[in-house]
């Protein structure tokens, strides 16, 4: 960040926090998303409601973004709304639509303390050992945010289907066709989940991207959820299925939740906070619909890479997940079949 | 050796010199770039070896799936047309068996460059980001 933008990005802090004045002290890249970027920033503020020295997180749109991720300005309008409902996540500070400080629209949040890869998560020997806590953690921050219902003024980017599953298989397929992909397999996915496809007892707010790397854990308890640029008005057994799915427990693979710890546990505390009952073969019909999502994310990110609209080697590298989670894919419709 | 053989042995030469020599005095960020650029160089060396063979496995099941005259197709032809037939339905029902038949030889295949790890334990190991950076 070049001297003019830091004092444009301080002025800015300043006015939006009632400052007096607002000094950047520090300003360091933090490993982010493949989607946006993220930096932590050092500030003393004189004055205002964060009055004195304090940690924040600025978050940008990366280059390029993908299409069905949110830009910056609405992901704070989401996180905002998470806040006053009372989920666990970084206070939002500002948000800031002009490009002008920085050259590009971003927001502000509060720097909490953590770790949020999941590898080293699922490693983690406190993790390990109580599992179920980090777990029962989760099912109730879930079944918080699960009970935020359309119709939502502040969220109005937000297009309420009538069908939550449906709805997913046409954004896939658009976005298949969208970089001309021709993939027989996930088209054999899509297919065959588009006739099998259950009715959404209800839509509610759904995070869209809940799972083990986008939260943070500290000493094995859950300290906020994070990256909400994906959430939508949907059913919610979007949410359990991303979370269990083969494809997000980094390894370990005999965790099915997360990654962290038993399936049951975790469905048997989001059965208790939110009042639902999850059926665990549509459960699964999820769990398949998200290991169709990330196959489609995935190509869409080498896409990125291959078009030259942002050269990079994980990108490149996300290609060649796609045999792997089509291998996934086509044993959860077997399974499917057989219930 | 072939040539191809030969220049898969000088990446497999190159990127045992990267992971035995250079790796261990790395760290962080650029030890996770320095994974996935061996990576890279083992799928690269699959290729060179594999590469021929696999897509013609995977054409001669696509292939099966239709009479003589798109059979005869390459693979690219062959995975838009069957993409574009599946989406229109006509493998729904009986066809749908041997599809998948067809469909797991094409993913067998690709795993063969991509991850062959998963080959020998299917439901095995890898996961997120496995096949990135092992």
């Amino acid at each position: 960040m070049i001297e003019a933008q830091r004092r444009a990005l301080a002025a800015f802090l300043a006015e939006a926090t009632g400052a007096e004045a607002a000094e950047l002290l520090e300003v360091t890249r933090l490993g982010g998303g493949a989607i946006q970027e993220n930096r932590a920033l050092e500030v003393r503020f004189s004055g205002g409601r964060l009055d004195g020295t304090r940690r924040l997180v600025l978050r940008t749109d990366a280059p390029s973004r993908i299409a069905p991720s949110h830009g910056r300005i609405e992901e704070f309008r989401i996180l905002e709304l998470a806040w006053r409902a009372g989920v666990k996540v970084p206070e939002p500070i500002a948000r800031c639509p002009d490009p002008g400080p920085i050259g590009r629209p971003f927001y502000v949040m509060r720097h909490l303390p953590g770790e949020a890869r999941g590898i080293r998560i699922v490693r983690d020997p406190l993790v390990r050992e109580h599992g179920d806590l980090l777990l029962a953690e989760l099912a109730r921050q879930l079944a918080l945010i699960h009970t935020i219902r359309p119709p939502r003024p502040e969220l109005d980017f937000l297009s309420v289907p009538e069908e939550a599953a449906p709805r997913r298989i046409r954004e896939y397929r658009g976005y298949l066709d969208s970089i001309d992909a021709a993939e027989p397999v996930l088209e054999y996915a899509l297919r065959r989940l588009e006739r099998t496809a259950p009715e959404s007892a209800e839509l509610v707010l759904v995070h869209g991207d809940f799972r083990t790397g986008n939260f943070l854990v500290e000493e094995g308890r859950l300290v906020a959820l994070l990256d909400w640029e994906f959430a939508s008005w949907s059913d919610p057994l979007e949410d359990l299925g991303w979370f269990c799915a083969r494809c997000w427990r980094f390894g370990a693979i005999e965790r099915e939740a997360g990654g962290i710890g038993d399936r049951e546990v975790f469905l048997r505390a989001y059965e208790e906070a939110s009042g639902r009952r999850v059926d665990r073969e549509r459960l699964l019909y999820w769990e398949a619909m998200a290991t169709l999502r990330w196959a489609v994310i995935a190509l869409l990110q080498a896409q990125r890479h291959r078009s030259g609209a942002e050269s990079s080697l994980e990108l490149a590298l996300t290609a060649h997940l796609l045999p792997g989670l089509e291998q996934d894919l086509l044993a959860y419709l077997t399974r499917l079949e057989g219930e | 050796m072939s040539e191809r053989e030969e220049t898969a042995a000088l990446l497999g030469t190159a990127r045992d010199e990267l992971r035995q020599r250079l790796m261990p005095g790395l760290a962080g960020e650029d030890r996770y770039l320095a994974a996935m650029i061996a990576n890279c160089m083992a799928i690269a060396a699959r290729v060179l070896e594999r590469g021929e063979e696999t897509t013609e496995a995977e054409r001669r099941a696509l292939a099966g799936l239709y009479g003589s005259e798109i059979g005869e197709l390459p693979l690219e032809a062959l995975r838009r047309r069957l993409a574009r037939d599946i989406r229109r339905g006509l493998f729904d029902g009986e066809p749908e068996v041997r599809l998948k038949q067809a469909l797991e030889v094409r993913i067998r295949a690709r795993l063969a460059i991509a991850d062959p790890a998963r080959l020998r334990a299917p439901g095995g190991e890898t996961s997120g980001r496995g096949a990135i950076a092992p």
